[in-house]
């Protein structure tokens, strides 16, 4: 049990860093269609059990978005609770998220060959 | 409002995040905290029992786990470090015990002087505490003047009327040493 605690935890943690590195892009990517609001962002990334993260944390992603100009915000009164924040993507963060498309094929091909080729040896 | 707010449970975290997160700037840890807030509102109906707000919580992240979060989005600000009891104690007592020595030739002020780069130099507190405690620190080069001046217009400077103003003097360090004591041993593991 307690092995198994540990094993996970060193597999989570070179797991944890790729997130860290691609998880605003998957943000801005959500962004890309339409606004959303902070817990509609974690629903949809948690969708995808590789990018779930610990929810508070995406708070300071999105506040770091908002201050460099990547995302705007706004509030929306809703009818059945607190006003929610959207968050909205900026021509910036559009073109932001254009040039992490354009590098990331070639980045996961490039992974991908040397994993391939290293099981392979 | 939503009385989610106001749960006990809810309002201990918060104020977990809160002192976690003591290295921010206020306006970074104010919106950080109202982020929170929001989410919590939004996640948690009126009148949530215990164990949905736990698990609301639970979901969130611890608060170390947020606040480390948070202070890494932040370039040039390192996270606080827990520092050993027998290290602050050591620091935080050269403080206090420097305080009657000042003006004894100048021994107090050296020690003065070691304990404030000890402060400055450690990674258990904020810039705010940094600045407070090494105020405090200082604070004899004042006090000791002026409870002394005090005592020759009231009519004399004996020998109890000097060890009284070296007891004044140990007042300020002495409150400015438990205010640091208190935040560091928060940081502490077992005070998570």
């Amino acid at each position: 049990m307690v092995a198994g605690k540990a094993s996970n935890h060193v597999e989570a943690r070179g797991v944890s860093q790729l997130r860290k590195g691609v998880l605003e892009y998957c943000v801005l990517a959500l962004l890309c269609d339409r606004p959303r609001y902070g817990v509609e962002l974690l629903e949809a990334l948690a969708d995808t059990p590789v990018m779930a993260t610990s929810q508070g944390t995406l708070y300071p992603l999105l506040s770091r978005l908002r201050r460099s100009g990547l995302a705007d915000t706004y509030l929306v009164e809703s009818a059945s609770g607190p006003s929610r924040r959207y968050y909205e993507l900026t021509d910036q963060g559009r073109q932001a998220l254009a040039e992490f498309s354009g590098h990331w094929p070639g980045f996961r091909d490039a992974v991908d060959r040397f994993l391939v080729s290293g099981a392979e040896s | 409002m939503s009385d989610a707010l106001t749960h006990p449970l809810v309002r201990a975290y918060l104020a977990s995040v809160d002192r976690q997160a003591a290295v921010l700037s206020d306006d970074r840890r104010r919106d950080l905290l109202a982020d929170l807030r929001e989410h919590i509102e939004s996640v948690l109906p009126q009148g949530a029992d215990d164990a949905a707000v736990q698990q609301a919580l639970d979901q969130l992240g611890t608060p170390r786990e947020i606040a480390a979060a948070a202070i890494a989005e932040e370039p040039g600000v390192t996270p606080l470090q827990p520092q050993s009891s027998a290290r602050t104690t050591l620091t935080l007592g050269m403080m206090v015990l420097a305080a009657p020595f000042f003006e004894v030739l100048g021994i107090g002020l050296v020690v003065a002087v070691l304990a404030a780069v000890r402060i400055w130099r450690s990674p258990a507190w904020t810039r705010r505490d940094k600045r407070l405690g090494i105020l405090c620190a200082f604070s004899p080069l004042l006090v000791i003047p002026a409870a002394a001046a005090l005592f020759v217009l009231a009519g004399g400077l004996g020998a109890e009327e000097l060890i009284g103003i070296f007891l004044i003097a140990m007042v300020i360090p002495l409150a400015g040493a438990i205010r640091l004591g208190r935040s560091a041993a928060r940081l502490r593991p077992h005070a998570a």
